[in-house]
């Protein structure tokens, strides 16, 4: 739970981050508004401000109209001038108190209208005519205005004066005033209309377009005439910082309407907007936070079963826990990249045994004989009718086969030409490449085994060749078996092309066609004088001319077109003459010699198969010459021996060490040296004179026991057995036959 | 930003939304109530009706705010008075006021609009021009007879009871109009009368004048003797004053209509009489008893000068006057009383023939349902209330346990409204919470009156004032017929300014009484004898009735 909610703060973090550009925008707009609506502020006070001055410059304008009605007034001009009011006045006071009450109840903006006569201190007004004290008692006594200066105030000229003045009743007037328009000074009436400031104040209102601001009127001498009705007074600073002034001067008066409005207003108007911003804000990330968090969960369960599974995996595979500390994207990132890489090992791996598995198929194709090959499984696409093999072996041009490259290069060799080749030969044919030892194999599908397309082969091998050795600076030589119908066919192929490997160094050509080779006719020559030559040459060490009769042998035989058998009974015949020319020479251990042939075969190029004969021939020879020297001085001790057996053979008693008293020396030295001479053991040669002695007889006719006493056996059975064991007939037996 | 605009989408379809559901559902309520309201209706109609009703539309209700209640409440709607009535009947009243002092020409500007309150209170029968018939006729007013037979129980059963005003309150075609203010006793219309200084007249030795020659005697004392400049001062702009000056009363004549011993209409300000009466007048005015602004005297400044010491004697009421400048004047002097004067007579001892007497049924503050009236039956039913018990007691006497106690069956006003904790005047704690101390459509009662002069010289003024023949000499609220009305009204419009005019240059001097011959006959030419007919014709009718 706890990291539930780590996550969720993580989430709506990185959601509040993303949230900055609106909110710095929003920021940007709030400012902007707020200027905008200062502008407006400013626009909309002076469109109501020019309202409220039209509508109380009319007001101004009439009762000042009125005023100069009332001034002109012929009846005020007169009253003006009496001294004292006698009855004969009355009737006119009276006329001007019903003029004033008609005015007066006309003109709804008025309290009342009043004339004042300085001169008799009468006042005639819309409310009745009376002194000035009982009018002032009446109207405006309070503490504010003392009676003299009120009527001193009455008693100036006026024209078009007005006076805020509090009448007694607390209302707060404006006393509009003007002088009658007499000729001598001093004795104008005033005429004067009291209105009800709040009258002013109301329509100050249709300005007012907010609680907080203030509208007033002001004189030239800024003082306040009336604020609006809803204010009573002003804050004490109006500075230019926290409140914007507008002002419209009045076209009647010398008044001015002043709207006072205070930033801090504008400011509320915004802070709604900027509330309203704000609440907008707070609902879109709150609903944003919720939406984001829906397709969050939304996205992250099966996000959430994919780290679980990565997990499991990971625990089974005995990963380190600790790693999720980091961000589960992060770590989910990890685990795929981790996924995804022994994903392609595998993948390698599969590709590998899949390559190794369709080797191995292919070979085992190559190598036998099958009717059906597992093609799909092997990835191997076979379908043609016949199939041909080419064998191809890389060779580095002019260096001899003795110095091999090295494996890694003549894998890239093989390498090089398996794509070579399936790239050039997929235009035409059906291509599987596989390697076979020092070769690589290509099974070569066709429909048809006809001449044409083994040419095309060919020339298509020809051309890999042509590239090989110009674009790699090595040279191959290609084998090709000929098309065989059916998967059993590349066994048959291949087969073939394997036979042609004989060919190469007996045919000077890099490119050896089964079918070509097939029509060599079999020759072989070797005449058995030519043989004996060799050995009787041997027999006395003459190396020379048993080299000489050899390589005549090898001319006669490998020379044109030659079929790998000939090579190979030749190589076979040859050996076959060393081993006998060694042991008529006595020389008996020729086979160490022999064996520096056996690494020849019908591969081995001619030429190294004639330096390597001639020099083992050397090696025999040199061998026969030595036993040659030994065997002179021998001989002559193993003839006297002999000829003293001849001699003495007839006497029963001849045996060795008869025949050891005779040459003077024991027995066994005299058995060992004979043997050593002749490689015959002295009492066998005795015996085989004594036989051949007795077999003479016995054909001449003479009894068994005769031939046995006459040839030296002291009975007839010991010479009997004797006789079996060496001619495996009986002594008796072989007279019958006679 | 994205998110800002989304969500100002959001609320902006939010409030559409809430503001179609709104006005919708305010539709419906209205619908609902509109006809909850007639199915109510139907069934108080058929079954037994009884207050207060269904709440339903206000109802607008034009009178004049009287000065008794326009210093502490700006709405009649705001006393105490106006809620207990909207309390107990279930009708919201909204209350619409002329401007002081302009109720005709405001009562003119309403006519004119067309767009006419439910209910008015005006003077119907004195001051709508060519009479009630003719407001009738005009499709101002409903004729109320229906009205009343079907929803108003109460001031059916008063008329019944009281066939004299029956006989006031109709037109000459039988139709009623308004719901009358009654005066329920004729006490109650003795009203107008002299008072005068009785701390000076006790200081000069003097008795309550009774003739016209004490009253010169006395006036000329104050002036002289108490040094008072002009002792006389008639609040002279108001029409019902000079209507029942007492001093042209003392000559047996008026200035108006009057019926002479024979039953007969007369015309007093044509009279040999009306001249002597204007002979004393402008003697008295020359001698400087009388204001010199006596033609601009208002209320205002009589009662600072009556207050004041600068005159005298006045004429007036007992209550708002008399007893108010006593309140007022003895904050200062304590001294200071006035006492009421009977009507003067030419001779001692004789019985004043004359007077101020108001008809039970004075014509004014009478409330019609206007041709704009929408319900008609609740604003029938509404004002019938005052006419039934309960309302009676409300009218005259406000709420009890607020405005009044029951004490031994008599309803006491309680100490708020005598001796108001606020410093109100009587007159004015009153009009908070009753009309019945001036006047409205009910029946005024004695019993307020009792209590509301409480100085022994305002108790006396109903006997003293009321001591005449006043009765047989006043015209009856005659209605002229509606075509007979327009020519009447311009006749006697002519003749009233001129005679207005006259009388003031004669008293004034600036017009010779010698010149009073040309005068009636100016007046004679201007049709008067037409309008005596008029009248003479209508007050036959009105006799017939």
């Amino acid at each position: 739970m706890k990291r539930k909610s780590k996550v969720y703060l993580k989430l709506f973090l990185s959601y509040l981050g993303i949230l900055v550009i609106p909110i710095l925008v929003a920021g940007g707009i709030y400012g902007r508004v707020w200027q905008i609506m200062r502008a407006q502020t400013s626009r909309i006070n002076e469109n109501l401000l020019n309202m409220v001055q039209q509508e109380i410059d009319n007001e101004i304008k009439n009762i000042q109209k009125i005023e100069s009605r009332l001034a002109l007034d012929n009846g005020i001009q007169n009253l003006s001038k009496e001294r004292e009011f006698q009855p004969e006045n009355q009737q006119s006071l009276y006329h001007l108190y019903n003029e004033l009450r008609i005015i007066s109840v006309a003109e709804a903006l008025f309290n009342h209208v009043f004339v004042y006569f300085p001169k008799t201190d009468k006042i005639s007004s819309s409310l009745g005519n009376m002194d000035i004290s009982l009018y002032y008692e009446l109207y405006y006594k309070n503490g504010n205005t003392d009676f003299e200066s009120f009527k001193e105030y009455l008693a100036l000229r006026h024209y078009n004066d007005v006076l805020p003045i509090t009448g007694s009743d607390g209302k707060n007037l404006l006393l509009f005033t003007m002088s009658s328009l007499n000729t001598n000074v001093g004795e104008a009436a005033t005429i004067g209309i009291a209105v009800d400031a709040e009258q002013f104040r109301q329509k100050l209102l249709f300005g007012k377009w907010d609680e907080k601001m203030y509208i007033q009127i002001t004189d030239s001498q800024n003082s306040t005439i009336c604020m609006d009705a809803k204010s009573d007074t002003l804050p004490k600073q109006i500075t230019k910082d926290s409140y914007i002034v507008t002002s419209v001067n009045s076209n009647a008066t010398d008044w001015r309407y002043e709207a006072i409005v205070p930033k801090a207003l504008i400011d509320r108007e915004a802070y709604e907007i900027q509330l309203w911003s704000a609440i907008g804000l707070f609902i879109c990330i709150i609903s944003g936070f919720g939406i984001a968090s829906w397709l969050a969960r939304k996205n992250y369960n099966p996000l959430k079963l994919l780290t679980e599974n990565f997990a499991n995996q990971a625990s089974l595979k005995g990963n380190d826990k600790t790693e999720r500390q980091v961000d589960e994207y992060q770590w989910l990132n990890q685990q795929m990249n981790l996924f995804f890489k022994e994903h392609i090992d595998t993948q390698r791996l599969l590709k590998n045994s899949h390559k190794t598995l369709k080797t191995y198929y292919l070979s085992q194709m190559l190598m036998e004989h099958c009717e059906k090959a597992p093609q799909e499984q092997a990835g191997i696409m076979l379908h043609s009718e016949t199939y041909a093999v080419v064998l191809l072996k890389p060779e580095v041009k002019g260096t001899s086969a003795a110095a091999q490259p090295d494996e890694g290069e003549q894998a890239l060799r093989k390498f090089i030409i398996a794509n070579v080749l399936s790239e050039i030969c997929q235009n035409y044919f059906e291509v599987e490449m596989t390697e076979m030892g020092q070769q690589e194999a290509a099974i070569i599908g066709m429909n048809e085994p006809s001449q044409e397309n083994m040419e095309l082969l060919q020339e298509c091998v020809e051309n890999l060749q042509q590239i090989t050795e110009e674009s790699f600076g090595f040279s191959c030589t290609a084998l090709l078996g000929t098309a065989c119908s059916g998967i059993g066919g590349i066994h048959e192929s291949y087969m073939q092309a394997q036979a042609m490997e004989e060919y190469i160094n007996l045919l000077d050509t890099l490119v050896l066609r089964y079918d070509k080779v097939q029509d060599l006719r079999f020759v072989y020559e070797y005449p058995e004088e030519l043989e004996l030559k060799i050995i009787h040459a041997m027999k006395i060490g003459d190396e020379k001319t048993a080299g000489q009769c050899m390589m005549e042998v090898f001319d006669r035989n490998l020379s044109g077109q030659v079929k790998a058998n000939t090579y190979r009974c030749l190589i076979f015949d040859m050996i076959g003459t060393l081993l006998k020319g060694a042991n008529t020479g006595g020389y008996h251990h020729a086979d160490r010699e022999i064996e520096l042939l056996e690494h020849i075969s019908v591969k081995t190029p001619v030429e190294e198969a004639r330096d390597k004969f001639l020099k083992c021939l050397a090696l025999i020879c040199s061998q026969i010459r030595q036993i040659r020297m030994q065997a002179s001085s021998d001989h002559i001790f193993s003839q006297k021996v002999e000829m003293y057996v001849k001699e003495n053979f007839t006497d029963p008693d001849l045996n060795i060490s008869i025949a050891s008293q005779h040459f003077r020396m024991t027995p066994s030295y005299l058995s060992s040296l004979y043997k050593k001479q002749t490689g015959k053991s002295l009492l066998e040669f005795i015996n085989t004179v004594r036989i051949d002695f007795a077999e003479r007889l016995l054909k001449e006719g003479c009894s068994v026991a005769d031939a046995a006493e006459q040839s030296g056996f002291r009975d007839s059975a010991g010479f009997i057995r004797a006789f079996k064991k060496k001619k495996g007939i009986t002594p008796g037996q072989l007279k019958k036959e006679f | 930003m994205k998110h800002r605009k989304t969500a100002l989408l959001f609320t902006m379809a939010m409030t559409f939304a809430l503001a179609g559901c709104g006005q919708k559902a305010g539709q419906e309520q209205t619908t609902a109530a509109t006809s909850a309201a007639e199915g109510e209706q139907q069934t108080q109609t058929a079954g037994e009706f009884s207050y207060p009703m269904q709440a339903g539309d206000a109802l607008t209700y034009w009178c004049e705010l009287q000065g008794t209640v326009s210093p502490n409440f700006s709405n009649l709607g705001e006393t105490p008075f106006a809620k207990a009535w909207m309390q107990e009947t279930g009708v919201t009243i909204e209350f619409m006021h002329p401007p002081t002092g302009q109720i005709k020409e405001q009562f003119s500007l309403i006519l004119a609009d067309g767009n006419l309150p439910d209910m008015m209170e005006y003077s119907w029968v004195k001051d709508y021009p060519g009479g009630p018939e003719k407001a009738i006729k005009d499709g101002v007013i409903l004729p109320l007879n229906d009205v009343f037979e079907q929803y108003c129980p109460n001031i059916t059963a008063y008329l019944k009871e009281h066939p004299e005003v029956d006989k006031m309150i109709k037109t000459d075609d039988g139709h009623y109009y308004v719901f009358p203010f009654i005066r329920g006793d004729e006490k109650l219309c003795n009203t107008i009368g002299l008072m005068l200084r009785q701390d000076w007249l006790e200081e000069l030795n003097l008795e309550v004048p009774e003739t016209i020659e004490e009253w010169h005697t006395v006036l000329t004392a104050f002036k002289n003797e108490k040094g008072v400049a002009a002792p006389y001062c008639p609040e002279w702009t108001r029409d019902d004053f000079k209507d029942n000056d007492p001093f042209a009363y003392a000559f047996n004549t008026c200035r108006g209509f009057y019926i002479d011993d024979n039953g007969q209409v007369k015309f007093g300000a044509i009279e040999e009489n009306y001249k002597n009466y204007l002979e004393l007048m402008k003697q008295w005015y020359e001698e400087g008893l009388i204001d010199p602004d006596m033609a601009t005297l208002k209320f205002d400044q009589v009662s600072a000068k009556m207050t004041n010491g600068s005159a005298g004697a006045s004429m007036g009421f007992a209550g708002s006057r008399m007893g108010a400048w006593i309140t007022a004047a003895q904050g200062n002097e304590p001294d200071y009383m006035l006492v009421a004067a009977p009507y003067p007579t030419l001779e001692k001892g004789a019985k004043p023939e004359f007077g101020q007497m108001d008809n039970q049924y004075p014509g004014t503050a009478s409330v019609a349902i206007t041709s704009s009236c929408k319900d008609v039956e609740r604003a029938a039913r509404l004002l019938d209330y005052a006419y039934g018990e309960e309302g009676h007691m409300l009218f005259n006497f406000g709420v009890e346990g607020e405005s009044y106690e029951m004490k031994e069956d008599y309803p006491t006003y309680t100490d708020w409204v005598m001796t108001n904790p606020d410093g109100w005047p009587v007159s004015q704690a009153m009009s908070a919470y009753i009309r019945g101390n001036y006047n409205g459509p009910f029946v005024q009662d004695l019993r307020y009156l009792e209590q509301y002069y409480t100085i022994d010289q305002q108790k006396e003024t109903p006997d003293v004032w009321g001591n005449s023949n006043a009765k047989s000499h006043k015209m009856p609220p005659v209605t002229p017929t509606s075509e007979e009305s327009k020519e009447y009204s311009t006749i006697m419009n002519e003749i009233n300014t001129y005679r207005d005019e006259m009388v003031l240059k004669f008293i004034f001097g600036t017009e010779s009484l010698d010149n009073f011959d040309t005068y009636v006959k100016n007046i004679e030419n201007m049709g008067l004898q037409r309008a005596l007919e008029i009248q003479s014709s209508a007050l036959e009718r009105y006799n017939a009735r």
